[in-house]
């Protein structure tokens, strides 16, 4: 080129600074040889490992999701169960068009454009955003109508929840958020043991994002979840929860719980909460529906704690059964303290002190067992601490530790103040009482249901051991025995719990009014009551046990929110059915009397 | 010029490069569209290739003297331009561009050719740039320009107007120590020139040394580069279009702005390893040419702004291409001719039209009658000279 520039000039006269365009040519094809070179070098050095990468690229690996287990009742009805249906995702990187692609899935699907755009965009270097999860067959339809290309949306098989149950033992059973992450019930507690592993396949896909081949010998089959059986039985959770129906319209509570138990195994037959939820409609449930009340709240458990301080000084000898109290006539001064109780009683047994409720005998007895024995009353009945049942959510209650206590104490205590307890505490340790004087923790689940584990690699399958309940001695069996069949017995038959009478079985149970705090402040409220009831049957050997616990009760007087009127007519109507329900033979000769006529506790 | 003479003096070979680049940039941008499914920008590249041949044509009618009276009006207009570009809010993160109703304008374009003809203009008749203080005259016109280009922040664009000194001073006769002193200096002034970088900037400049063949996907400008590569590389030698050999995984050829700065990655893809040397073949034949006329010519000026056309639109070429294979940092520069986009083929095709006015005319000029070069029309020009 440099030879023919001097030829093509017009005089071959050598011009001045010609010798500068030559270099600058030189430089200029320097240049280029180094390009030239590069991209040389780009093909034949590089092209394998990138080529490499490039294979790598389109076998792709998909996650195959693991079917969660189903949650069983104790007969076998089905509360939760798994559906494979389709779920819509888009690939944003892969997207040309991004605004009239989400124009018309928001249209099919029933969602804002504009949001979806926005998410679009969001994600516009991300491979995968999901648009709607878990749509229904008619909304599939709609979008496969729209022909869009194949490269930047698709189907993912996901599992839906359903709970054929709706309500009925929400608390119980909790619910699957749309990750597929429990929440609440057990499906939160044994989350790990319902959900399974997924697993993992291998796809190859052609240049427009097909799949054209599965790799089986590269797949990893998901372990799917394991079914639990619950404790609860239907047909009595069924009961229950129209029993709180009933209550809450009677006495429009803020709220209330109810817990049947079998005292032997401290199964939990029965559990229910109000106000509830439905697991299929989780979107706009209030707060306080979440909560698993039986569990978590805590109150002053009043009356119904005292039998526990009976039992316990009975078991270590500082009262005898047929010894009798002074009542001192409804008037006590015990320190600086002046105690009172409803009427004024003189002499009592210890068996009225329980019928009558009255708070005198009960100090007098405290005064027996001292702080020191008061506490440990409280704690082996496993007040302050949670009872360990395999839910989320559990409270201890308070049970302040002994150097906090003062001479207050040694009349408060006995008579179920100064320590807070849940309402499946109170329950748990009646369990202790009716049989022979084990605490056992309450549990839900009865069994794995592994039936579904059978064609699949179950040894590989996630271990979450289901532990048995924990059972402790922490009374003897004949002051709980005498605390029951006598004291508790007399409760039902003449005193406060005269509402909770069976023909047919012989009904223990303790009624209990906690006033609450005033929300106006200044102590004690005296129209705002928790009013609870705990009963069992049959006295002599209980095979149910029910508590019925109800938050600021409203009704047209105040003795009309005690525990007497509002709570033990519901947990008496719930003990009758589970009784009849669990076949339970009667006896004859015990009869319900006609008399209900209300003694204030 | 009558008619026949353009045809017997036109620099036919710059002409046929030039418009075989603008047909391969076409067959690059229809890959872009087919691989991104994104628009159908090879229509609108063809309109406007059908726009900046007439503008090619038209611009080799009027002598290019006649440049060389409004060079220092055109210079003072383009400093104007790029400063009233920072009246304007900026897009994309930069003030580069004035908005108009049909398209929006770049003053920085039209700053590369109004430095070229300034350049020439005053580095013609004049020796004193042989002694060290007469360069700072040249120098302070480039570095108004570069200095505001600079800020918009258009990094790449600014770096074009340092080979284009240096080649235009060269070919003048300054003294080549003189200059390896500046660049002496330029050197020295590196670290300088590091730390008063932004930290994108950084990032792209280490990305280059941290260039690896395997391994991980690198992030952030690493995956750019990587992808280009990538791209490049997966045409083999004769290209997917006579092969056919597609990889399955579209994410493979996923690359940003793959019809404007990495077009020279989908002729690659398409026309294999031999579709981009074919590419800087014709680039080195059009620039190679192009100094030729700049030899041939023998007035000062046009050689001058022959040798500045050159310098620019090969610096151009080589920054592009040497980003593209990770041998420069990735600066957001099209490449002449073939990249997508309006108005810098409007101005390549100026510069082009340019450069084939002065292989017309090389070295004198057929006086044409001045009343002929007042009018407007070069068409009627051709006719009247036929």
């Amino acid at each position: 080129m440099e030879a023919k520039a001097t030829t093509a000039a017009p005089r071959p006269v050598r011009l001045p600074g010609l010798w500068r365009m030559r270099l600058v040519a030189t430089g200029l094809l320097l240049f280029w040889l180094v390009l030239a070179g590069r991209l040389v070098q780009l093909h034949s050095f590089s092209g394998k490992q990138l080529a490499n990468l490039a294979e790598r690229q389109r076998s792709l690996e998909e996650a195959v999701p693991a079917r969660p287990g189903d949650i069983l009742d104790r007969n076998g009805r089905v509360y939760a169960t798994s559906v494979a249906v389709p779920s819509v995702y888009v690939v944003p990187n892969r997207m040309s068009e991004s605004w009239a692609v989400a124009e018309q899935l928001a249209v099919a699907l029933d969602l804002d454009p504009d949001r979806l755009y926005e998410q679009i965009s969001l994600h516009s270097r991300h491979q995968f955003l999901w648009v709607k999860r878990r749509i229904s067959p008619v909304e599939a339809a709609r979008v496969r109508k729209l022909n869009l290309p194949e490269t930047v949306w698709g189907f993912r098989e996901e599992f839906r929840r359903y709970y054929p149950m709706g309500t009925l033992a929400a608390h119980v059973v909790g619910m699957r958020d749309i990750d597929g992450k429990g929440k609440g019930g057990v499906e939160e507690q044994y989350d790990a043991l319902l959900r399974g592993v997924d697993g993992s396949r291998q796809l190859m896909r052609d240049a427009r994002g097909r799949v054209i081949e599965v790799r089986e010998q590269a797949a990893k089959p998901p372990k799917h979840g394991t079914s639990l059986q619950l404790t609860i039985d239907s047909r009595i959770q069924s009961q229950v929860e129209l029993a709180l129906d009933e209550l809450a319209l009677k006495f429009k509570p803020h709220s209330a719980c109810a817990v049947v138990l079998d005292p032997k195994t401290s199964e939990v037959l029965a559990l229910s909460s109000r106000p509830t939820f439905d697991p299929n409609q989780p979107a706009g449930v209030p707060d306080a529906a979440w909560k698993n009340t039986a569990l978590c709240a805590i109150y002053e458990p009043g009356s119904t704690f005292k039998p526990f301080i009976v039992a316990f000084a009975l078991q270590q000898g500082v009262i005898r059964a047929d010894e009798s109290f002074n009542c001192e006539n409804g008037e006590y001064r015990m320190g600086r303290r002046l105690l009172h109780d409803h009427h004024p009683y003189g002499n009592l047994s210890v068996t009225d002190i329980l019928v009558k409720s009255s708070n005198i005998g009960m100090a007098k007895i405290g005064l027996r067992l001292q702080n020191t024995g008061l506490y440990d009353a409280a704690s082996v009945f496993g007040f302050g601490a949670v009872t360990g049942i395999d839910l989320p959510g559990e409270l201890p209650g308070l049970l302040r530790p002994l150097a906090k206590w003062t001479s207050y104490s040694t009349g408060s205590i006995p008579m179920g103040q100064e320590l807070s307890t849940t309402p499946l505490q109170i329950i748990t340790a009646y369990g202790a009482l009716s049989n022979g004087g084990q605490l056992i923790s309450p549990h839900v689940v009865l069994r794995r249901d592994d039936h579904l584990l059978q064609d699949l690699d179950s040894s590989s399958a996630p271990r979450q051991e289901l532990a048995g309940p924990v059972v402790s001695k922490v009374i003897q069996r004949e002051p709980a025995d005498w605390v029951r069949t006598e004291a508790l017995t007399a409760v039902i038959e003449r005193g406060t719990g005269k509402r909770a009478r069976l023909a047919g079985y012989r009904v223990f149970g303790k009624t209990g009014t906690a006033q609450k705090l005033d929300p106006r402040g200044g102590g004690y409220s005296s129209r705002l009551h928790i009013s609870s009831f705990v009963c069992g049957a049959p006295a002599t050997d209980p095979r149910v046990l029910v508590i019925v616990s109800v938050d600021e009760p409203h009704g047209e007087t105040t003795a009309a929110t005690f525990g007497g009127t509002v709570a033990a007519p519901t947990a008496a109507s719930i003990l009758e059915k589970s009784l009849r329900l669990l076949e339970v033979p009667s006896d004859p000769t015990v009869t319900a009397g006609l008399d209900t006529e209300l003694e204030v506790e | 010029m009558s008619l026949p003479d353009w045809f017997r003096r036109l620099p036919w070979p710059i002409l046929i490069c030039a418009v075989a680049l603008m047909l391969l940039g076409v067959a690059g941008i229809e890959r872009g569209d087919e691989l991104t499914g994104l628009g159908t920008f090879r229509g609108k590249q063809i309109v406007w290739i059908a726009l900046s041949l007439p503008v090619l044509l038209v611009a080799t009618i009027p002598s290019y003297r006649r440049w060389k009276s409004v060079a220092a009006a055109l210079y003072v207009l383009s400093v104007v331009l790029l400063v009233v570009v920072y009246a304007f809010p900026p897009k994309w993160g930069s003030r580069r561009w004035i908005p108009f109703p049909l398209m929006n304008f770049q003053p920085s374009e039209m700053a590369k050719l109004a430095l070229i003809l300034a350049l020439a203009r005053y580095l013609a008749y004049r020796e004193n740039f042989r002694q060290l203080t007469g360069l700072i005259l040249p120098f302070l016109m480039t570095l108004i320009p570069l200095g505001l280009i600079l800020k918009e922040p258009d990094l790449g664009t600014s770096l074009l107007f340092i080979p284009v000194l240096f080649s235009m001073l060269f070919a003048a006769g300054a003294k080549p120590w003189h200059l390896g002193l500046v660049v002496l200096l330029g050197v020295l002034l590196a670290p300088v020139l590091w730390l008063g970088m932004s930290a994108e900037q950084q990032s792209r400049v280490t990305a280059v040394f941290q260039q690896q063949d395997g391994g991980e996907m690198p992030g952030g400008d690493g995956y750019h580069l990587h992808q280009s590569k990538l791209v490049l590389s997966l045409g083999g030698v004769w290209g997917s279009q006579w092969t056919g050999t597609l990889l399955d995984d579209p994410l493979a050829y996923h690359l940003p702005a793959c019809r404007t700065d990495f077009i020279l990655c989908m002729v690659g893809e398409r026309f294999g390893l031999l579709g981009t040397l074919a590419a800087l073949l014709l680039y080195l034949v059009l620039y190679g040419w192009g100094l030729l006329v700049a030899n041939r010519t023998r007035e000062p000026f046009g050689r001058l702004v022959a040798v500045g056309i050159v310098a620019l639109l090969a610096a151009q070429t080589v920054i592009n291409t040497a980003m593209t294979v990770g041998l420069m940092p990735i600066t957001g520069i099209t490449l002449p001719l073939m990249s997508y986009g309006g108005s810098s083929l409007l101005f390549t095709a100026t510069a082009i039209g340019l450069l084939l006015n002065i292989g017309l005319r090389p070295g004198y000029e057929i006086s044409a009658n001045p009343f002929r070069f007042g009018s407007r029309s070069g068409l009627k020009i051709l006719r009247s000279a036929a």
